[in-house]
């Protein structure tokens, strides 16, 4: 046997074993950069839902929903773990106008539902996202049939929320500085929230490997200024 | 030197395989750090934001906390600026952390999801500076205004710049003491 073919047979089989190595961490690192970006726009969309829902709560068109009795002088309505309620006036340009009725707030709802029949998502983790807006009526009543609902099916596995009475506690829940449930609604000043997304497809390094799911996460702890009124 | 002729063929294929290599491994690992650091400076904004809404809550000044009548001197009689204080061992949630001008020379290490954030911030008054054409920018005033200015900088040890010290981000908010 000739040995300089074996051992150019040996070079070109490493060579190629190189390339074929180089491709596939390649276009894996790009997938993933790819997908990185594709969740993180989901999760700046719902971030900029709610940077502008949660820092107006409590707007309406004369003075904030906490002095308006017909609403009972709340501005939160439900603070829950995963669930969140509270008033807030969504058009601002109807309050000049003398005719439109409307000149009250909405109710808005932001919810992560435990279950979902309706959706079937590629990635297990990844629940809906509700966000419910309603009207309300003179007097603070929910005008029947006014509710638009919008699922966010977009990969949205965690949306955990916090209370605090007090500013700039911390925000590691092991502290255990924050609001425990039931919370006084009328004594939260500062509200942490958590949201993290997953992609739906996974990334696999390895040919053999079981993959993962690349996710972003996006936290804040707003301060709405109608709370601390 | 016939013999030789492969072999040198082979070495050469290999410099310009392990060039080509070099090169993908490098496009890899810039791949990861953009990831990175859109996502800490994702953390970043939010951290800035949190700050500066949170001082936006407060009393435009210590003068006017408690719902106090505003002083009869405005600007003169706002809180002076060489009286702001420095409260680095303050807590955000103090009492006396009640007015703008209490977040001048905060400073705190923040722990998130994403690791640890050095945040720290300034106030100072500002006046509005016309250039003509409908074009104003806030300059640092010298005296008392209705606008004070907050910058917050937050940094983080995984964010640097080419020197290899981490790059300090600023977020500015200026607040009209009328449009509050």
């Amino acid at each position: 046997m000739n040995l300089a073919l074996v051992t150019s047979y040996i070079i070109a089989a490493m060579l190629m074993l190189s390339i074929v190595m180089m491709n596939l961490r390649m276009s894996s690192s790009s997938s993933e950069l790819t997908l990185t970006q594709i969740t993180r726009q989901h999760v700046s969309d719902v971030a900029d839902m709610l940077n502008d829902d949660i820092p107006n709560m409590g707007f309406n068109c004369n003075e904030p929903t906490s002095e308006n009795g017909d609403l009972g002088g709340m501005i939160l309505t439900q603070a829950e773990t995963e669930k969140i309620q509270f008033y807030r006036k969504l058009d601002a340009s109807e309050c000049d106008d003398e005719s439109i009725e409307s000149h009250y707030p909405q109710l808005i709802t932001w919810e992560l539902l435990e279950e979902d029949p309706d959706f079937t998502p590629e990635n297990d983790s990844h629940r809906t996202l509700l966000r419910i807006e309603q009207d309300t009526d003179e007097n603070g009543e929910i005008v029947a049939g006014s509710e638009r609902v919008t699922k966010i099916r977009t990969g949205v596995t965690r949306f955990t929320l916090r209370y605090f009475d007090e500013y700039g506690k911390s925000t590691d829940p092991d502290d255990n500085e924050h609001l425990t449930f039931p919370v006084s609604l009328s004594s939260v000043k500062q509200i942490y929230l958590e949201l993290e997304m997953q992609s739906a497809a996974q990334i696999h390094t390895r040919a053999n490997s079981g993959g993962r799911y690349i996710r972003s996460v996006y936290e804040k702890r707003f301060s709405p200024r109608n709370l601390d009124l | 030197m016939g013999g030789y002729s492969e072999v040198i063929n082979v070495i050469g294929a290999m410099i310009i395989f392990s060039m080509i290599l070099l090169n993908a491994n490098h496009m890899i690992h810039r791949n990861s750090l953009i990831q990175i650091e859109g996502e800490f400076e994702q953390e970043i904004i939010a951290l800035g934001q949190e700050i500066i809404e949170e001082a936006l809550s407060k009393d435009f000044d210590r003068v006017t906390v408690d719902e106090v009548l505003p002083p009869t001197d405005i600007p003169g009689g706002f809180t002076p600026d060489s009286e702001f204080d420095c409260p680095n061992e303050k807590d955000r949630g103090d009492e006396d952390f009640e007015a703008f001008e209490d977040y001048h020379c905060w400073g705190d290490t923040v722990e998130t999801a994403h690791g640890t954030f050095e945040v720290s911030a300034e106030v100072f008054y500002v006046e509005k500076v016309d250039h003509g054409n409908d074009v104003y920018s806030f300059e640092p005033a010298n005296s008392q205004t209705t606008f004070k200015k907050i910058e917050v900088s937050v940094a983080n040890e995984f964010l640097t710049g080419r020197d290899g010290e981490p790059l300090n981000y600023k977020l500015e908010f200026v607040r009209n003491y009328y449009a509050d």
